[in-house]
């Protein structure tokens, strides 16, 4: 295939969510005379395609906007998302994303919590793994800068956390649900507090507040959740930076350990090379080191120690009426009681627990064994509207069998297949049981009549992290403490592939902060 | 398989209840479905001689189960799908007909009393290290 050359640019940025819009506009913000470029394989959203008004709103969860790729492909058709498959057998846990402007944002629960400054020195403190090249308190101004641009409903005054700035927006309803939690969580002595969410619970940034309709993973058609294609984007693009759609990164090209550009495929399946000072990889951990190890780099911890955040469900089952599949599904409220370790407990690190919300009647149906018959039916009748759902998330910590790897397929992108290998590590799943116990106990004290476990979630696999994580040696780690890679210097990651460790809580406040960090040290270098 | 046999099935696999839950033959979306389906099984199911019979037909569906089990359970997929989308059955389930959008929901705000629990939560010392 013959290449078209284009004129060279500064720097290639892949991929347009969470890691990619924040790096994209700090870069540009600090060094406005760089030419930069942000190649995205899929399209941007668009709120007239997303079911949350019609009828197959359920049913969308399920297929065309169902949160993992290989389902989306199964039913067919594009909804902006131009995904890849990706082989998950040898996995518990399926990978959740959104291959398009936005990026994963444009699906997620917008549950936003930062990590414990614990989190980035669990080697000092706990003797495991590895500490971060650098901690909570340098990643903080970011971490401020963040949440600015995101928009975050909140509350001060969380013990759980150092204290952070004033939240731009009050805490979002808490329904008949999270009034009941909080209640069982406060007769245990235990700590709650109403989540950090990118949730514009009142009119915030232009975007109205949200009117609790539901169905946050398939898109939020008010526009009342932030995802970048709704926040960076309009920013960076106002400021300079192109964006350019539907362009598939195949190959980033590599001369005597330097990249000089990327060759990628339009939506005419037409091939162009881009030549750069630099590249930027933010694909996340599957799509990040599947275009890296395409392209040759070498590097022995790449695509390695794969992390998700082991997740796990317990429902409890109440005779009075509750909400029923309403509000942010995963933004309500949360408990850090056991996030800190405890030795006691028999295993390093802690567990994150969160109220979560019920599901659509047609998912859960889906989802009873047996499916069929009146059995299934009698149970909807009694749980559907009467269920409380608490998630529980376990800290991962890096295992170098738990990989991104490609396959010998050539995928219709024209890169190489991809699959990933994980499996739950025997201290993973001890802290899983231990959060589903202290889960139930809550139930319990909030007067569930019986509960139901869902031990793990196959899926949950939205956290996509540590396949090329920083680190100071090349054997041990993919990049340094600055994004750049140990074998080929000029191209930089900003997503969660860098992750060393992840802690327990959800990544994506953690990924626009070191992105935005990076960029800022890049622009100083770059300029 | 005949019109009566679809129906029959239907019935079997989405029974309802008695409180208003209606049999997945009432339920036209679900009927259209079966009727449309090309899933080879259906016909299987019709041409199995103890479906004949009222008694021996949940038999035969759980063999169909054990036998064939991804595509019995597509085919019952199938079905469940435009069985819950109807307006009907989500009443029954006490839930509304209309999308989520764009009139949204009503969601209690934090109750009073819980402002006094956070304030002793708040007052604790910090948690993190």
């Amino acid at each position: 295939m013959t290449r078209k050359r284009q004129d060279p640019v500064d720097v290639v940025i892949i991929g347009a969510g969470c890691g990619g819009a924040a790096f994209a506009w700090q870069l540009k913000r600090r060094a406005p005379h760089l030419k930069i470029v942000c190649l995205e394989r899929g399209g941007w959203p668009d709120p007239l395609r997303m079911p949350a008004k019609t009828m197959r709103w359920q049913r969308a969860i399920m297929e065309d906007w169902a949160s993992n790729p290989n389902l989306r492909i199964k039913a067919g058709g594009y909804r902006g998302s131009n995904d890849y498959p990706i082989d998950e057998d040898g996995s518990v846990f399926k990978s959740l994303m959104w291959n398009g402007v936005g990026g994963s944002t444009v699906a997620w629960a917008a549950h936003f919590p930062r990590l414990h400054p614990s989190d980035f020195r669990v080697r000092s403190l706990d003797g495991v793994a590895d500490d971060w090249p650098f901690d909570y308190f340098d990643l903080e101004p970011w971490y401020d800068l963040n949440d600015e641009i995101m928009g975050v409903a909140g509350l001060d005054g969380d013990p759980a956390y150092p204290p952070k700035r004033r939240r731009a927006m009050p805490p979002l309803a808490f329904g008949a649900v999270a009034n009941r939690a909080a209640r069982a969580f406060s007769d245990l002595g235990w700590h709650w507090w109403p989540v950090d969410a990118a949730i514009n619970s009142v009119r915030h940034d232009g975007r109205d507040a949200c009117n609790h309709c539901g169905p946050c993973l398939t898109g939020c058609i008010s526009k009342a959740k932030s995802s970048v294609d709704l926040t960076y984007w309009p920013k960076s693009i106002a400021l300079g930076v192109e964006l350019r759609t539907i362009a598939i990164a195949r190959n980033i090209e590599i001369e005597a350990g330097r990249a000089t550009g990327v060759t990628y495929a339009d939506r005419n399946d037409e091939e162009h090379f881009l030549p750069a000072q630099a590249v930027v990889v933010a694909g996340n951990g599957i799509g990040t080191a599947r275009l890296l190890l395409a392209s040759g780099v070498e590097s022995p911890m790449l695509g390695r120690n794969l992390m998700f955040h082991p997740a796990a469900y317990i429902r409890g089952i109440f005779k009075e009426r509750l909400d029923g599949p309403v509000g942010p599904v995963g933004a309500s409220i949360y408990s850090h009681q056991f996030y800190e370790t405890d030795r006691a407990r028999g295993f390093e690190r802690g567990v994150h627990l969160q109220l979560s919300r019920e599901n659509a009647l047609l998912v859960q149906a889906s989802r009873l064994s047996p499916l069929w018959g009146e059995a299934p039916q009698a149970q909807l009748r009694e749980e559907f509207l009467h269920t409380m759902p608490i998630l529980v998330l376990a800290e991962d910590l890096p295992e170098a069998h738990n990989r991104v790897s490609l396959t010998n397929a050539e995928e219709r992108d024209g890169l190489p297949g991809v699959k990933i290998d994980y499996r739950i590590s025997e201290r993973a799943q001890k802290s899983l049981d231990f959060g589903l116990a202290r889960a139930e106990e809550i139930l319990k004290a909030a007067g569930a009549s019986r509960t139901v476990r869902v031990s793990p979630a196959p899926l949950t696999g939205w956290h996509l992290l540590g396949t090329a994580r920083m680190g100071r040696d090349p054997q041990t780690s993919v990049t340094d403490r600055y994004g750049r890679c140990h074998a080929v210097p000029n191209i930089l990651i900003a997503d969660g592939s860098l992750f060393p460790t992840v802690g327990a809580a959800n990544p994506a406040s953690t990924i626009g902060a070191v992105a935005l960090k990076l960029a800022d040290q890049f622009a100083g270098e770059i300029a | 398989m005949t019109p009566v046999q679809l129906r029959q099935l239907a019935d079997l696999l989405l029974p309802g209840d008695e409180a208003g839950l209606p049999p997945g033959s009432r339920v036209p979306d679900v009927m259209l479905a079966l009727t449309e389906s090309t899933a080879p099984i259906i016909a299987q199911i019709g041409r199995h001689p103890d479906f004949a019979y009222p008694e021996k037909r949940q038999a035969v569906l759980d063999d169909m189960e054990r036998s064939h089990g991804q595509e019995f359970r597509d085919l019952v997929l199938s079905l469940i799908k435009p069985y819950y989308e109807a307006g009907p059955v989500l009443e029954a389930m006490g839930w509304r007909t209309a999308p989520p959008q764009p009139t949204g929901h009503e969601l209690a705000p934090m109750a009073a009393d819980l402002t006094q629990a956070l304030a002793e939560i708040a007052a604790r010392k910090r948690i993190w290290r």
